[in-house]
């Protein structure tokens, strides 16, 4: 089943979205139940019976802890099976259904062809996970024997301390580092590792432009004399603000750069695109604090022209948010050590996947998230890691050179940080599933 | 060849292996008996001792590759034992050398043989192995080979991180080789112990099992001592 995907129709009128993209969890959008078409992540069992047959449950532990589970005819692409829980509104949902099923698409397998699935992944480590910072590391995160029905299953809420905003905002004040305190073309350690990012670039030097946003949006002046250090002011100030920043060119004549807004409470940075060959400029306008935690990260994308010295931006026309990457799959190769791959799976949301050792999909988490689209083949794709760790990953995805480069943002007790990413990108395969995502008329 | 003999015997594998051969039942002197290096019995005996240690290193090495670390851990003498990895010397059975097996190889994923890196390969006097057994049969020094995996965890908090310990991993794993330089000593049970283990790393890589290729790799050496680094060592060298 690995890498497979269904829209599942059940008797009960509800319509579900499954990617199963992990040998252990489930990405799945609920398209009925649901208003907001994001994707979610359970943990979830797959046993095969025989060449058609599958028995399926999925437990959504991090959230309700409602079941789902059915036997499945792959042939005829039916379903029978139990709901037994609480939904999200507190109610018990506990009924039989039967369901008809669209294959929507197969992502690649990316396992040993003599891998027949018959490890099952480690349940979760007992010892706890090394410390960062190079401080004192617990014990080993040896596997240990797992309990009885244990499932290995990602629950980031459980890991996650809340601080407020103003808790997040003195840290800030202690500590606020972009790009690692300075190091010239070296990641910052709060990357794993960016050994396969893009190499900075000189795009801006030299420079002078002014960003103008839509509706209201801010007018910055820019004026670029280093590789790693620029000048901004708010359009109309007269005083320049100093910034360390680290821009890439991430597509022919087309920047892609960050820095710091100094002083700012809360923390705030920017993550901008400027395609010096038409005069288009969108910046993603992050800050410390969500709603929830104050340290979530908040973004929004805001689009605009450059102005500068012999080009003219065009009036309407503007760089805008697309669903032109859901469905997509790509594995995303940080380092020779670390990958992670990335479903696109609604407009708003993804989630990314952990390989196992035999190149097994494992570990799954899901966010919300938005698709930027800039030329064709090259994107912005921004998410923050909500109700986990609050991180947000801010990358432009060129799917012509197969790669991506960008930016992380993210704050706690350590202070906030500005800092690079970027991976070598393998496309694994897509789902047809856009034409199931939209604005739709409900009942009640 | 008595100049040779004066205090500490040495055999070469290949000698070693013809003379135990014909070194029959020789188990151990009398104390009492007046020997000399040229003496048949002692030489019988410090080829059987050889013969012993050799065996207990390839214990030591499979229960290394099996990650058993508690047996390795049984393997040293006592709260004199030490070993040098990295930089930094680990003390004690049941402090520091418990810290190093216990601890700190197993989040790593260290200690797992594996073959040599291509283009890192030890050269042929490199490989050689050596044990010296004192007359007395009480103590003796090693050098073997060693080709392992070692690494290190992932030092994030990042999600990615977070979700691969999940699989048993979340570390960075490299290759080293080398020699162990040993010291060993009988335990009051007459059993031989290592009192002093020495990972002398001649060579590392980027590489892992399954690779076409290796690249140097910079690790940097222990810099924190025990307690600031809880799997640290109780000193660096």
């Amino acid at each position: 089943m690995t890498g497979k995907g269904i829209h599942w129709k059940q008797d009960t009128g509800i319509e579900t979205l499954e990617l199963y993209v992990s040998v252990a969890n489930t990405n799945f959008v609920e398209l009925t139940r649901h208003i907001d078409d994001l994707s979610y992540v359970a943990t979830s069992d797959y046993v095969l019976v025989d060449d058609r047959t599958i028995i399926y449950n999925r437990t959504e532990c991090e959230f309700s802890g409602i079941h789902t589970c059915f036997v499945a005819d792959l042939y005829g692409v039916k379903q029978v099976g139990v709901r037994f829980g609480f939904n999200d509104k507190d109610e018990l949902e506990y009924y039989m259904f039967k369901g008809d099923g669209e294959v929507v698409g197969q992502l690649a397998y990316l396992e040993n062809f003599d891998d027949h699935g018959l490890r099952p992944m480690f349940a979760p480590a007992l010892a706890g996970a090394p410390a960062a910072g190079g401080g004192p590391a617990p014990a080993a995160p040896v596997a240990a024997a797992p309990q009885k029905g244990a499932r290995t299953t990602y629950r980031p809420v459980r890991s996650f301390t809340h601080m407020t905003d103003e808790e997040v905002h003195q840290a800030a004040l202690q500590r606020t580092s972009a790009f690692g305190a300075g190091a010239a073309q070296q990641a910052p350690p709060q990357a794993v590792a960016t050994g396969n990012n893009l190499p900075f670039s000189d795009i801006l030097v030299g420079k002078e432009f002014t960003l103008r946003f839509d509706n209201g949006g801010p007018v910055r002046d820019y004026r670029v004399k280093e590789m790693f250090k620029l000048q901004y002011r708010n359009h109309g100030d007269s005083a320049w603000r100093d910034a360390d920043y680290r821009a890439y060119e991430g597509d022919d004549n087309l920047a892609w750069f960050s820095h710091i807004i100094a002083d700012s409470k809360p923390r705030a940075s920017v993550q901008v695109a400027v395609d010096f060959t038409n005069g288009l400029a969108t910046s993603i306008e992050s800050h410390m604090g969500t709603e929830y935690y104050g340290n979530e990260t908040t973004y929004r994308a805001i689009f605009g022209v450059a102005e500068i010295a012999g080009l003219e931006a065009p009036l309407y026309v503007r760089h805008q948010l697309t669903d032109e990457l859901v469905g997509h799959a790509f594995s995303w190769s940080y380092s020779d050590q670390t990958t992670s791959m990335h479903i696109y799976s609604s407009p708003h949301s993804m989630s990314w996947v952990i390989f196992t050792a035999a190149q097994a999909l494992g570990a799954e988490w899901c966010s919300p998230c938005i698709y930027v689209k800039l030329r064709p083949g090259v994107y912005i794709f921004c998410q923050n890691e909500e109700a986990c760790n609050g991180n947000q990953m801010i990358e432009l995805l060129n799917t012509k050179a197969s790669h991506d480069c960008g930016f992380t943002f993210n704050g706690g007790t350590r202070g906030v940080s500005l800092g690079v990413t970027g991976a070598i990108g393998r496309h694994i395969g897509r789902f047809d599933i856009v034409e199931l995502y939209g604005p739709k008329t409900r009942s009640a | 060849m008595n100049n040779r003999r004066t205090f500490i015997w040495k055999f070469g594998a290949g000698a070693s292996a013809a003379l135990a051969a014909t070194a029959g039942t020789a188990a151990g002197l009398p104390k009492a008996e007046a020997v000399t290096s040229d003496t048949p019995a002692l030489r019988a005996s410090l080829l059987e001792e050889e013969k012993a240690l050799r065996k207990f290193h390839q214990a030591f090495e499979q229960a290394m590759d099996k990650g058993l670390h508690e047996e390795v851990i049984g393997m040293f003498a006592d709260e004199a034992a030490e070993v040098l990895f990295n930089g930094g010397v680990f003390k004690g059975r049941n402090h520091g050398v418990g810290r190093l097996y216990r601890d700190r190889f197993p989040a790593g994923k260290t200690g797992r043989r594996m073959e040599q890196a291509p283009g890192f390969e030890l050269t042929a006097d490199q490989l050689h192995d050596s044990v010296e057994v004192s007359p007395d049969l009480q103590s003796a020094k090693a050098v073997f080979p060693y080709s392992i995996q070692v690494g290190m965890p992932f030092e994030t908090e990042t999600s990615l991180a977070a979700m691969a310990r999940l699989h048993g991993e979340g570390v960075r794993t490299w290759w080293e080789g080398g020699v162990y330089r040993i010291n060993y000593r009988k335990d009051v049970a007459g059993h031989w112990k290592i009192s002093r283990l020495e990972y002398d790393t001649l060579s590392r890589a980027d590489y892992r099992s399954g690779k076409s290729y290796a690249q140097p790799i910079l690790v940097s050496r222990f810099a924190t001592r025990f307690p600031e680094d809880r799997d640290g060592p109780d000193d660096l060298v």
